[in-house]
C-alpha cells in the first residue's frame, strides 16, 4: 500500500488543491474495507510525499520559507515545519481512509450466504 | 460497533472543516500547506515593463543598487498613480493591514484576538475621520488627484496581481481594492501612534486617591531648568497665570475606566540642523531620524519621485502617495513628533442609566449614534456604533456617568496639502510656510535651504487654560476648541546659536503665552544633542552621522551619581565598583546599563507605589525622571525637605525609611530582575538581552521578524532604540548646488517575507552604517546609473 499510495499521491499532491488526496484516501478505504494497517500506510506515503514535495519547493528559496513558517508555529527548528506537513498529510489521510472503510462496511452491499 | 464506525467519519469531517478553516489563532492549514498553491508555491516577483491602465504617458521606473525606485513621469498624476503600482508590487499585504488597522477591521485578518482592539477604534471614530477628512480633500484638487491616482496604481496591481503575497495565504483573505479612504485611513493610523498618547486615565485615578496638591507635587508642569531640555530655551514673557491646585476641583466619579489601547510613549525622533556658519560645508545641514516601532517592512518606502513640476527624494509612508520626510533640489525637512497632548477626555452624565441624552449647559443633548459594523473573520458582524457627543465619542460608560475623548486627530486636516507644498518648496521659509496647513500629529518640523535653518512645532493644539487636560474634564458644557495653527505655534528661524534641534522633549519654558500641555518626552537626548552641537564650531555631514549613532545615556549621567552616593552598605559590592567606573555608554556588550535602568525603575517603584496605590493600577504611572531627580538632589541637600514624605513607606507606620535604605532595596530589586530576565550567570548579562531589539512583522507574525540585534544605544541616547522601537528612517541631508544625502533605512523595500532582501541592510543598521543615496536630475541620469529600469506604458490590461 505504502508504494500504491506514492504512487497515487505524488501527482495528486504536485497538482491538485489539498483537499483531493482525502478524499482518494476515502474512496481507497471505501473499496479495500476496514483493515487498520492500510489506513496506516497511505498516510505515511502521502504524509512523506507531502514533506518531500514541500521540502524540494522550500529549497528554491534557499531555505526561507520553512525558517518563517517554523517561527510562525513556534517550532524550534526549520525542519519540524517538514514534520507539521507530514503530520497533517498524514492525519488526513488516515482519517478520510477510515471513514471511507466505516462507510463501506455500513452501506456496501454484502454478499448474503446461501443457505 | 456501528457507531464507532460513525465515529470515523464524524472525525475525518471534522478535521477537513477544520483544516479548511482553521480555528483561533491556527491558520486554515489544509489550503496553507497545499504543495500547489499553498505558501510552498513563491516567487520573488519583481517589477516588469508592462502597460499599466490610466496612465497618460509613459512612465518611466529606474531601480538603483540599493533596491530604491526612482520614478519619471510627464505628470504629477502619473507620477502619483505610479507610485502606488510601485509600491503595492512590494508591499501590498502592508497597504492593506495599515488601512485595515485604523478602520478596525483587524479580526477579518486576524481573528477573534484582534477584536478588542478593532472594538475600540470603531467606538472611537476613525472610520468616519478618515470619511470626513476625504469629504475634506475631495474639494482640493490637487490632493485629490494625487489620493485618486495613488489608489488607482495599488488597484491596477491587485488587477495584475501575479500571486498572493504569503501573508495572505495565512491569514486566509484575498486582497481588498483601495480607495481613496482606504488611503486615507493609513494617515489615521499614524497620526493615533504618534498622537494618542494620554496619561489622563492614570492621572485621574491617582486625584480620586490623593489630593490635588500631591498629585500636582509630583507631577508637575515644570522642574527647574537645569534638569530639563527645551526646544526654544529662550525664556519668553510670562504672560499667563501660574497653575494652582484649586483649578482641579472637578474628580471624575468615573471607577472601572478600562485600559484602552493607547499607544506606548517613547516613539520619538531626533532632528537638528545647522546654518551655513556652523557648518564645514558653508551650507545648511539636517539630520533627522524617526524612531517608529521596529517593523518588517519597514514603517517607510524610500524613492525618488519626479514630474515637470517636482524632483524630490525621500520616504513615504506605505499607502500614503507623496514624500512625507526628504529633500529636493533647494529644501530638506524631517520631523520629529511634537509629543504635545491632543486629547482630553470628558465625563459625561446621561440622563438614566440607559438614556443617550446627555446634559450639554444645563439641557439635555440627544447623541448621536453612527452605526458601525465589525465583520468577524468567520462569521456574522458586530455592532460597534460610534455614539458622538459634542465634545467627541463615547469611549466608555458607567450607569449614569460616561467618558468621552477629544483628540485632535479625529478632525480633517490637510496634512497632504501640506506635505504636496513641500515637494515644490525653494526655501526653509516656504517649507515652513506650507505646515501651516498641519492639524494633526502635532510634529517639530525642520526646514532647511542652502543659507537658512528653521523650526516649527506644527499644528493644532486645543485651546485650555493653564493645567487643563491632565485629568477627566467635566463634560456637561465645555468644548475643545483648536488654536490657531500659524501665528500661535512655536517657532524658530536662523537662531544666533547657528543650530535648531528638537528631540520629542518640552517645547518652551514656562511662559509661553498658550497652554501646550505638560507631557514630553524625557530631557536627555536633547540634552545630548545640544552638548555635541556646541562642542565643536562647525559640524560636517561625518559629524552628523557620528552624532546620530552617539550611545552616551544622558540619563544615566544624571541619576547614577546620585545612587551611587546613596548606596550605603553596598560600597564593596562588585556590581558597585564597576558602575563607579562606567563611561555611561550604552554598548551591546556590557551590562552596567541595563543594571541602572533597573535600579532607577526599581527605585521609582520603591518611593512611589505605596504612595500611589500602584498595585492597583493596570498600568502604573510613576513621575518623570526630571522631577524624581530633582526630588533625590532637594533630599540630599536637606534631609527635612517636605520631599522626604514621598521616600517613606505610608504602609510601615511604625518606622521612617531613609532615601539609603530606599536606593538599596531598589539595587537589590534590579539584582533580582536582571537574575530573572538574564540567568543567575552574572557574567552573560548584557545590554543586547536587557533591552532585547528586534523587528517584529507588521501584522505581528510569529518567525516573520528578526532575531535579537546586537546594538548599542538606549531610548535615552541619541542613537535612540528601546527593544520594540528604534530609527526606522536615518538621514543626514547636505544642501548645495546639487544636495548630498546618507540615508538608512532596515529592511530597505522589500516586503516579500520570503525574499532575501527582506532583511536588507538591517545588519548595516544595527552597526550604525549610513549610505549614500542616488538623487538624479533627469531620467536620462537615471537610467544611466541604473541596475533595472522598467517602462510602464499607458494602455489596457492585456
Amino acid at each position: 500500500m505504502i508504494f500504491f499510495g506514492m504512487a497515487i499521491l505524488l501527482p495528486t499532491i504536485w497538482f491538485l488543491p489539498w483537499w483531493v488526496p482525502g478524499f482518494i484516501a476515502g474512496g481507497l478505504g471505501w473499496a479495500s474495507g476496514s483493515r487498520a494497517s492500510n489506513a496506516w500506510q497511505l498516510a505515511l506515503a502521502g504524509g512523506g510525499v507531502a514533506a518531500a514535495l514541500s521540502f524540494i519547493k522550500d529549497g528554491r528559496h534557499a531555505g526561507i520559507i520553512s525558517q518563517r513558517m517554523s517561527g510562525l508555529f513556534s517550532l524550534p527548528h526549520p525542519s519540524l515545519i517538514f514534520v507539521m506537513v507530514f503530520l497533517v498529510s498524514g492525519v488526513t489521510l488516515f482519517l478520510c481512509f477510515q471513514a471511507g472503510a466505516s462507510l463501506s462496511s455500513l452501506y456496501k452491499p454484502k454478499s448474503i450466504p446461501m443457505k | 460497533m456501528i457507531r464507532l464506525k460513525f465515529l470515523w467519519v464524524i472525525a475525518a469531517v471534522l478535521w477537513l472543516v477544520f483544516l479548511q478553516v482553521g480555528a483561533g489563532p491556527v491558520p486554515a492549514l489544509g489550503p496553507l500547506f497545499e504543495v500547489r498553491d499553498g505558501i510552498w508555491q513563491h516567487e520573488n516577483i519583481k517589477l516588469q515593463s508592462q502597460s499599466l491602465p490610466g496612465l497618460k504617458a509613459p512612465v518611466v521606473v529606474t531601480i538603483d543598487r540599493s533596491g530604491v525606485p526612482h520614478i519619471f513621469a510627464d505628470s504629477a498624476a502619473d507620477l502619483f498613480l505610479a507610485q502606488g503600482f510601485v509600491t503595492a508590487s512590494q508591499r501590498l499585504f502592508q497597504l492593506d493591514l495599515n488601512s485595515r488597522q485604523a478602520a478596525g477591521r483587524l479580526t477579518e485578518m486576524f481573528g477573534s484576538r484582534a477584536l478588542p482592539y478593532d472594538e475600540f477604534f470603531t467606538r472611537f471614530g476613525m472610520r468616519e475621520a478618515a470619511r470626513q477628512t476625504w469629504e475634506v480633500y475631495s474639494k482640493d484638487p490637487g490632493v485629490k488627484i494625487m489620493v485618486e491616482a495613488y489608489a488607482a496604481g495599488v488597484n491596477a496591481w491587485i488587477d495584475q496581481l501575479p500571486q498572493l503575497p504569503p501573508e495572505y495565504k495565512i491569514v486566509g483573505l484575498k486582497p481588498e481594492k483601495f480607495d481613496p479612504v482606504k488611503v486615507l485611513n493609513m494617515g489615521k493610523a499614524l497620526t493615533w501612534s504618534l498622537s494618542g498618547r494620554s496619561f489622563d486615565p492614570q492621572l485621574t485615578s491617582y486625584l480620586q486617591k490623593l489630593a490635588p496638591e500631591k498629585v500636582l507635587d509630583i507631577f508637575p508642569e515644570f522642574v527647574p531648568d537645569r534638569f530639563e531640555d527645551f526646544v526654544l530655551p529662550e525664556r519668553l514673557k510670562q504672560n499667563r497665570a501660574p497653575e494652582i491646585p484649586e483649578m482641579f476641583k472637578f474628580v471624575s466619579q468615573l471607577k472601572d475606566v478600562p485600559r484602552f489601547p493607547l499607544p506606548n510613549p517613547g516613539r520619538g525622533s531626533n532632528n537638528w540642523a545647522v546654518g551655513p556658519d556652523k557648518s564645514t560645508t558653508g551650507r545648511s545641514i539636517l539630520a533627522n531620524d524617526t524612531h517608529l516601532t521596529l517593523t518588517l517592512p519597514s514603517t517607510w518606502f524610500e524613492n525618488q519621485l519626479s514630474c515637470p513640476e517636482f524632483n524630490v527624494y525621500g520616504v513615504s509612508l506605505a499607502a500614503i502617495p507623496g514624500i512625507v520626510n526628504g529633500f529636493n533640489k533647494d529644501v530638506a525637512w524631517g520631523p520629529t513628533n511634537g509629543t504635545t497632548d491632543v486629547m482630553d477626555f470628558f465625563e459625561i452624565e446621561f440622563e438614566d442609566e440607559t438614556s443617550l441624552r446627555y446634559k450639554w449647559n444645563g439641557a439635555w443633548e440627544e447623541a448621536k449614534v453612527i452605526r458601525e459594523d465589525i465583520v468577524l473573520k468567520y462569521f456574522g458582524t458586530k455592532r460597534a456604533d460610534v455614539i458622538e457627543t459634542k465634545v467627541g465619542p463615547l469611549l466608555h460608560r458607567e450607569g449614569e456617568l460616561g467618558l468621552a475623548v477629544d483628540w485632535t486627530g479625529y478632525r480633517p486636516g490637510r496634512e497632504l496639502r501640506a506635505l504636496t507644498k513641500q515637494l515644490t518648496a525653494k526655501t526653509a521659509a516656504e517649507c515652513m510656510n506650507g505646515f501651516g496647513d498641519w492639524l494633526s500629529p502635532i510634529q517639530n518640523f525642520v526646514c532647511v535651504d542652502q543659507q537658512n535653518i528653521g523650526w516649527l512645532h506644527a499644528g493644532f493644539v486645543p485651546k485650555r487654560t493653564v493645567g487643563e487636560g491632565r485629568f477627566f474634564r467635566d463634560g456637561r458644557g465645555s468644548e475643545g476648541r483648536l488654536l490657531s495653527p500659524v501665528e500661535k505655534v512655536p517657532q524658530s528661524f536662523n537662531p544666533k546659536q547657528g543650530f535648531l534641534m528638537s528631540a520629542n522633549q518640552k517645547v518652551v519654558p514656562p511662559g509661553y503665552a498658550d497652554y501646550l500641555g505638560w507631557d514630553y518626552e524625557p530631557p536627555f537626548r536633547g540634552i545630548a544633542i545640544r552638548r555635541r552641537l556646541t562642542e565643536k564650531e562647525k559640524l560636517s555631514p561625518e559629524d552628523f552621522i557620528e552624532i546620530q549613532n552617539d550611545n552616551l545615556d544622558v540619563q544615566a549621567e544624571m541619576i547614577l551619581p546620585i545612587l551611587l552616593r546613596h548606596s550605603k552598605g553596598l560600597e564593596n559590592h562588585i556590581w558597585i565598583d564597576r558602575l563607579r567606573t562606567w563611561d555611561f555608554r550604552i554598548r551591546s556588550t556590557d551590562p552596567e546599563g541595563a543594571l541602572v535602568k533597573a535600579w532607577w525603575q526599581g527605585l521609582k517603584e520603591e518611593i512611589f507605589a505605596d504612595d500611589l496605590g500602584v498595585g492597583e493600577q493596570v498600568k502604573p504611572l510613576y513621575p518623570k525622571d526630571a522631577r524624581v531627580i530633582w526630588m533625590l538632589e532637594r533630599i540630599e541637600n536637606n534631609p527635612g525637605d517636605p520631599d522626604a514624605r514621598w521616600i517613606d513607606n505610608v504602609n510601615t507606620p511604625d518606622r521612617v525609611e531613609s532615601l539609603s535604605e530606599i536606593v538599596a532595596l531598589a539595587f537589590e530589586k534590579a539584582l533580582k530582575l536582571m537574575e530573572d530576565d538574564q540567568g543567575k550567570n552574572q557574567r552573560l548579562w548584557s545590554w543586547k538581552r536587557w533591552n532585547k531589539t528586534r523587528f517584529s512583522h507588521a501584522g505581528r507574525l510569529p518567525g516573520f521578524g528578526t532575531p535579537y540585534l546586537d546594538m548599542d544605544g538606549s531610548a535615552d541616547t541619541i542613537r535612540g532604540q528601546s527593544g520594540m522601537h528604534g530609527a526606522v528612517y536615518k538621514a543626514v541631508i547636505a544642501t548645495g548646488e546639487w544636495p548630498e544625502a546618507w540615508f538608512q533605512v532596515p529592511g530597505g523595500n522589500e516586503g516579500d517575507p520570503f525574499s532575501t532582501e527582506y532583511t536588507r541592510f538591517v545588519d548595516d543598521w544595527a552597526a550604525g552604517k549610513m549610505r549614500k543615496v542616488e538623487f538624479y536630475r533627469d531620467r536620462e541620469e537615471a537610467i544611466s546609473k541604473a541596475e533595472r529600469v522598467i517602462h510602464l506604458q499607458p494602455g489596457s490590461r492585456e
